[in-house]
């Protein structure tokens, strides 16, 4: 007999509204035990707020979130690790002083793995935080929340301000924790780090989830027939008609059309229309994630190129 | 949990005992310079019986001391709401469980700083050769009690005052001195039984109301006729668990 696995994490029509503003709108995803969960959207998307939502840092006006099937109750954070977009560290204490306040209230706190994360990010830790850089303060944070060996760690950004070097730790420590069971659910501008860690994606636009799913499939499912012309992209009709387009996108002199099946007619169609040049791929997640969200960047970008 | 905390009044603590040293050897130099000859007056007061009573001694330092730490404390919720709520609230403790602890530990650090305070005052007045007497008036038991409640009462009310702010904290630790003074003169003025009665019904929340004192040596018009001591003791008390009390509602409504 199957038992359905309960999701480490389930966030269920989450909204918050605030005055006329609706930051999330009737957000849910479900993140099994082990899973990498990218959360993707421009900013303003609603991804902070909806972490902020479920982590009790804020009141939600609508929705459920549980984790591992429990509603949040102050006892769960011995198990969960949250690194916040903004640094909320206090500048006058040290980084010394930070590990000293986690070790106190964490009892998972493993002194060993905090030194080993230390030495992974190779900064001064009796210095102020004020005193370190963006890129040190994030490695602090980052430091406090995997010390604890958490069961679900909650990344809003966690490469914010690193360098690559860094960045590259960051993923490995995640797809490591991961691997030792460890959840995590994480934001990032940075698509091609989400690409490489997550295993799911969700992606937030206007604070609504416009598309959720496994990243293989999602990558997939689709596949991008793109073309240059020699002047501005033409508007072919035949597509807009063609089953098999999900979407076509026009800027400047470049034209996309997002096809589930069937690329070749497609192509063909296209290349009717007399391209410079004209080549089918594979979805990558920018590319998922562009035609997710991509109405007002695409406009922009045309507006932007007509004006220069 | 308290941790955070602690480091802050250490801080203030190290501060304030380095300050106190300070004032002392100051105290010691200038008398040094120009005290001698008063020696043999001072010898002359305290053969008289001219001694500071215990209540002037105690209440000067516990208004001071404490009430200055109790100020710079006090808007220790409004700090935790300038940017570290991520920090705060992702422990395994609860809103009211974390507040209880800041305000507890500030509370502790608020009674040593009264300790130093009076170690100090005592330094001092052995340097002066004046004798503080350990006797009181009749209500000697009452008058300690409200002098060492009212840095916890002063704390209460500036910590509900500013629990709910995020970046103005420091316009109430400016405002709450002058407010409080204005609001007791304000009572003293002779506009009549309604504005005596209104201005009264207004420093009931007023912890400076409850410390009018008149010694030998120390006078403290507190503005409402709140003599008695028992009373003040009582409201004082009150004001402070319901200053804390406000406080930790607020901060248990706020969000990150």
């Amino acid at each position: 007999m199957m038992t359905e696995q309960t999701p480490m994490i389930s966030v269920k029509g989450l909204t918050k509204v605030y005055g006329s503003t609706i930051a999330a709108d009737d957000v849910s995803f479900a993140i099994d035990k082990g899973s990498i969960f990218g959360l993707l959207g421009t900013n303003g998307a609603g991804k902070t707020t909806t972490f902020k939502c479920a982590l009790g840092l804020a009141f939600p006006s609508a929705g459920t979130v549980r984790f591992d099937g429990e509603p949040l109750r102050p006892e769960l954070f011995e198990r969960i690790s949250y690194v916040p977009e903004r640094n909320a560290l206090y500048g006058w204490m040290t980084g010394r002083d930070h590990l000293e306040l986690t070790k106190r209230s964490f009892r998972r706190y493993d002194a060993a793995r905090a030194q080993a994360l230390l030495d992974l990010f190779a900064f001064d830790v009796k210095k102020k935080v004020k005193q370190l850089s963006k890129g040190q303060q994030s490695a602090l944070a980052l430091t406090m929340a995997f010390a604890t060996r958490p069961d679900i760690l909650v990344l809003d950004e966690p490469s914010s301000g690193l360098d690559p070097v860094h960045q590259r730790h960051v993923l490995d420590l995640m797809i490591d924790a991961a691997a030792g069971g460890a959840t995590i659910l994480f934001s990032s501008h940075q698509i091609g780090q989400v690409e490489r860690a997550a295993d799911h994606v969700a992606i937030m636009h206007k604070g609504k989830v416009v598309l959720a799913g496994d990243v293989e499939e999602l990558r997939a499912g689709e596949k991008v027939v793109e073309a240059t012309f020699d002047g501005d992209a033409p508007a072919i009709a035949a597509l807009d008609s063609d089953p098999h387009v999900r979407r076509v996108m026009r800027q400047g002199r470049i034209l996309r059309a997002y096809i589930r099946d069937g690329g070749n007619g497609v192509a063909n169609m296209i290349d009717a229309a007399k391209p410079v040049s004209l080549r089918v791929l594979n979805q990558n997640l920018e590319d998922i994630f562009l035609a997710a969200v991509g109405d007002d960047s695409s406009s922009a970008m045309a507006a932007f190129n007509r004006e220069n | 949990m308290y941790y955070k905390e602690w480091l802050t009044v250490r801080r203030l603590l190290t501060v304030l005992a380095i300050g106190l040293i300070g004032l002392v050897g100051l105290v010691a130099f200038f008398y040094a310079l120009f005290g001698a000859g008063s020696a043999a007056g001072h010898a002359h007061a305290a053969a008289s019986g001219s001694m500071t009573g215990f209540i002037d001694f105690f209440g000067t330092t516990a208004l001071l001391a404490g009430g200055l730490m109790a100020t710079i404390l006090g808007t220790a919720l409004s700090k935790e709401n300038d940017g570290h709520l991520e920090i705060a609230w992702t422990k395994p403790y609860s809103r009211t469980q974390y507040a209880t602890a800041v305000m507890l530990v500030d509370a502790a650090g608020i009674a040593i700083a009264v300790l130093l305070g009076l170690g100090a005052h005592a330094l001092i007045h052995v340097i002066l050769r004046q004798p503080v007497s350990l006797t009181g008036g009749p209500n000697m038991f009452g008058d300690i009690v409200r002098f060492a409640l009212f840095p916890f009462a002063w704390y209460a009310v500036i910590v509900a005052l500013s629990a709910r702010l995020r970046e103005n904290c420091s316009r109430v630790q400016a405002l709450v001195w002058p407010v409080a003074l204005i609001l007791v003169a304000l009572e003293e003025i002779p506009l009549g039984p309604v504005w005596h009665a209104f201005m009264g019904a207004v420093n009931l929340l007023n912890p400076l109301t409850y410390v009018e004192y008149h010694g030998p040596g120390l006078t403290i018009i507190g503005g409402s006729g709140m003599t008695s001591a028992l009373t003040a003791d009582v409201a004082l008390a009150a004001l402070t668990i319901g200053g804390w009390a406000l406080a930790t509602t607020q901060w248990r409504r706020l969000e990150a």
